[in-house]
């Protein structure tokens, strides 16, 4: 660990800090969101793989309904770029 | 476009004995739906199927359990064959056809049964043959016992135990496949002492054939016989291949004429009819039952009575009535993407022709690169012209639109292969030199590319530009919604569940507007009252539960912003990709340069391969989760004609 002693810390280094930790806060984002999406994701692919062995035409609805929680890793994702950009 | 083809119920009702005229017309006119007879009542009875009827679906289990057994799959075709000259030797190719293939089949499962018993012979010799003894040795014994098979433990011990027992014993041990085999000759007196003796030191039992002879010459004839039987069986196999060859075009043709015959000698199982009757129902579309009812009318002269019957006086149910697209030809791929949702429901606004433009559009949107553009374009149109299957070929010309859309974004985006095109990064610039002639044309343009993907200022343009797409297209869903809702329900329940949405979106935006300074404060009141006067109507119209359905509103706008973020994403690994082969590995000259062709070739493939199968399944998503929900119910019947569309026949 890299012992910043705020007092005598340049403007540079905190800025620089300051940026290390948006990028560790956008990452969370998107990793968080991603492992959220993947949880309710495998559930919902599983029952829809399911349903599509018994009626093929089903894979229509199948597939909407395991992507409806893609929308959790898109937030994390705009949030990420929001912290990264604005 | 937008609406189903218009159809009528129609009736046909003629005497029995010209029932199978009828059937002949019907099924060549390939345009009427018949509706299946069900409810029996004294009057009438479901009708009965043709004599042919079950002679030729014996004929069609035969030629298909033939044509499974031969590996026949449909193909296309452009060699047609004529109706009549298969009908006319179709009884002795198919005879001929069942003996050559039972021949096949009789001479594989003996060589199958010989080469099982081969093997279990070898298995058998295998260990014996480390020995000098003839097999026959091995058996046939009265006094004396013979156990063959594999031991754990020490020889010395094994034998000096045995031994104990009784010393006329005869014992020999051999290595087979790192594992003890021993060979134990003992009287059979002393057989249980023995066995409790082996049981301690696991023991495990090998089996001896019956077979004469020395084990090694044995072996050799097997691995002999073994090996012919394999070519045999290869023989069978080429023979099987030369027969499905040979007997492709017969086998598909005669399936598609013998399913005509069928198909024809069964329809009376879904008539109506009395002692001399039948009564047909079905549906017709009206552009073609002027044609349909002149055909019928010359043909039997007013003795089949043909007419349409009034939907309305009817009240039929919308969601019985079946579904026939009714789209241009460009249009026609796009039906595959409703169909794989939900057909629509008669009187249903089918939004083929508006996802005809927001699919590819969505999908650009995404991709949006030159290089992907004309990657795509080319498997598309190789699609389009290799792919003769009817189900697949949409699909090609669904990936030519997108690759269209895909291309136009990439020029405003001044994007190719996650490359700057324009300006200081371009890397036309990088390849000819900052001065060239080239170059420099490719630096000093500065009108493209509209919005830069990866600049730092334009990602929030991007981001609201999208969600911006995102509330018009929910929007024209909710007008959509409004017209199906005021056709079913009443223009009070649609102006109530689905206006009252654009209300609240009218006041939020008010709301913003002025917080944004672009009208005076007094609009943060005057949008608050309009977004309220939203929700209740809302409420009005789906009740409480309208407000648990408020927030999505937000987040289905959001949701559009995927436009924005998977386009990233793409960008992202197309950048990533450039800038490990241009900054790490081609610098370092020598055989760094291969390395980095080799990671720019594979990267740029997989995000190819993700470039095709990311933006297609979000744009997909967009309209069947935020677009569709908001006035689409789908639940049609396919318009499915009685007649069949010929692959590899023609009539006589």
């Amino acid at each position: 660990m890299v012992d910043i002693n705020l007092a005598e810390a340049s403007v540079e280094q905190i800025l620089a800090n300051q940026r290390g930790i948006i990028a560790i806060g956008a990452g969370l984002a998107v990793g968080l969101s991603g492992i959220a999406s993947a949880l309710a994701e495998k559930d919902i692919g599983a029952a829809a793989v399911g349903a599509m062995a018994e009626r093929e035409e089903l894979f229509g609805k199948g597939l909407i309904l395991t992507v409806i929680p893609e929308t959790i890793v898109i937030f994390g994702l705009v949030v990420a770029i929001l912290l990264l950009f604005l | 476009m937008l609406k189903a083809k218009k159809l009528s119920r129609a009736i046909l009702v003629g005497h029995k004995n010209l029932l199978d005229q009828v059937v002949e017309i019907l099924h060549d006119l390939n345009c009427v739906h018949i509706e299946d007879f069900t409810e029996e009542n004294d009057m009438f009875s479901i009708g009965k199927p043709a004599e042919v009827a079950s002679a030729a679906s014996n004929k069609l289990i035969k030629l298909r359990s033939l044509s499974n057994f031969l590996g026949i799959k449909p193909k296309y075709s452009d060699n047609l064959l004529n109706e009549e000259s298969v009908l006319t030797h179709f009884d002795a190719n198919l005879d001929e056809l069942d003996s050559a293939v039972s021949a096949l089949l009789d001479k594989r499962i003996v060589l199958e049964n010989e080469s099982k018993s081969i093997e279990t012979n070898i298995k058998d010799l295998l260990p014996l043959s480390l020995f000098p003894l003839s097999v026959e040795m091995y058996l046939g014994y009265r006094s004396l016992s013979v156990r063959a098979g594999y031991i754990q433990g020490n020889q010395t011990d094994i034998e000096k135990e045995l031994k104990g027992v009784t010393t006329k014993c005869d014992i020999s041990f051999a290595l087979y496949n790192k594992a003890q085999f021993m060979i134990l000759f003992v009287p059979v007196e002393h057989i249980n002492t023995i066995a409790e003796i082996l049981d301690k030191y696991h023991f495990a039992e090998h089996h001896i054939s019956e077979l004469t002879g020395n084990p090694g010459k044995l072996l050799a004839g097997f691995n002999n016989r073994r090996d012919d039987i394999q070519a045999e069986l290869k023989s069978i196999e080429e023979g099987i291949i030369g027969l499905q060859s040979r007997y492709s075009d017969f086998v598909l043709a005669s399936d598609e004429i013998l399913s005509i015959t069928t198909q024809k000698a069964e329809a009376p199982l879904r008539f109506a009819t009395s002692e001399s009757t039948f009564i047909i129902d079905c549906w017709i579309p009206d552009d073609q039952f002027e044609h349909a009812s002149k055909v019928i009318e010359e043909r039997f002269n007013h003795l089949v009575y043909f007419t349409e019957l009034d939907i309305n006086k009817e009240k039929i149910k919308v969601e019985t009535i079946p579904v026939e697209y009714d789209n241009p030809k460009s249009v026609k791929p796009l039906e595959t993407i409703m169909d794989l949702y939900s057909r629509p429901v008669y009187n249903e606004i089918d939004p083929s022709a508006i996802i005809f433009i927001t699919f590819p559009l969505f999908y650009g949107i995404m991709l949006g690169d030159i290089g992907y553009g004309f990657v795509l374009l080319t498997l598309g149109l190789i699609g389009k012209a290799k792919i003769k299957s009817e189900g697949l070929k949409p699909l090609a010309t669904l990936l030519i639109y997108c690759s269209i859309s895909t291309l136009i974004f990439g020029i405003l985006f001044a994007e190719i292969f996650g490359f700057h095109l324009f300006g200081h990064h371009s890397i036309v610039t990088e390849l000819f030199g900052e001065h060239s002639a080239m170059g420099e044309i490719f630096y000093n343009f500065h009108a493209l590319p509209i919005i830069e993907r990866l600049g730092k200022e334009d990602i929030p343009i991007i981001l609201l530009a999208t969600a911006l797409i995102g509330t018009l297209h929910l929007n024209l869903g909710f007008i959509l919604g409004f017209r199906n809702e005021a056709i079913s329900h009443g223009i009070v329940k649609a102006v109530l569940a689905k206006l009252s949405w654009i209300v609240l979106q009218f006041g939020i935006a008010i709301i913003i507007l002025s917080a944004l300074g672009y009208i005076p404060v007094i609009g943060n009141t005057l949008g608050a009252i309009v977004a309220v006067i939203g929700v209740v109507m809302l409420i009005a119209g789906e009740g409480g539960a309208g407000i648990l359905e408020l927030p999505s509103i937000v987040s289905n706008t959001l949701s559009y912003t995927r436009l924005a973020a998977v386009g990233l994403s793409s960008v992202g690994i197309a950048f990533a990709v450039n800038e490990i082969v241009t900054g790490m590995l081609f610098p370092q000259g020598g055989l760094f340069i291969l390395l980095g062709i080799l990671v720019l070739i594979v990267g740029h493939t997989v995000n190819t391969v993700l470039g095709v199968v990311a933006p297609g399944l979000h744009a997909l998503r967009l309209q069947y989760v935020e677009f569709f929900t908001k006035f689409y119910h789908g639940g049609g019947r396919k318009f499915n004609p009685f007649g069949y569309t010929r692959k590899y026949t023609e009539e006589k």
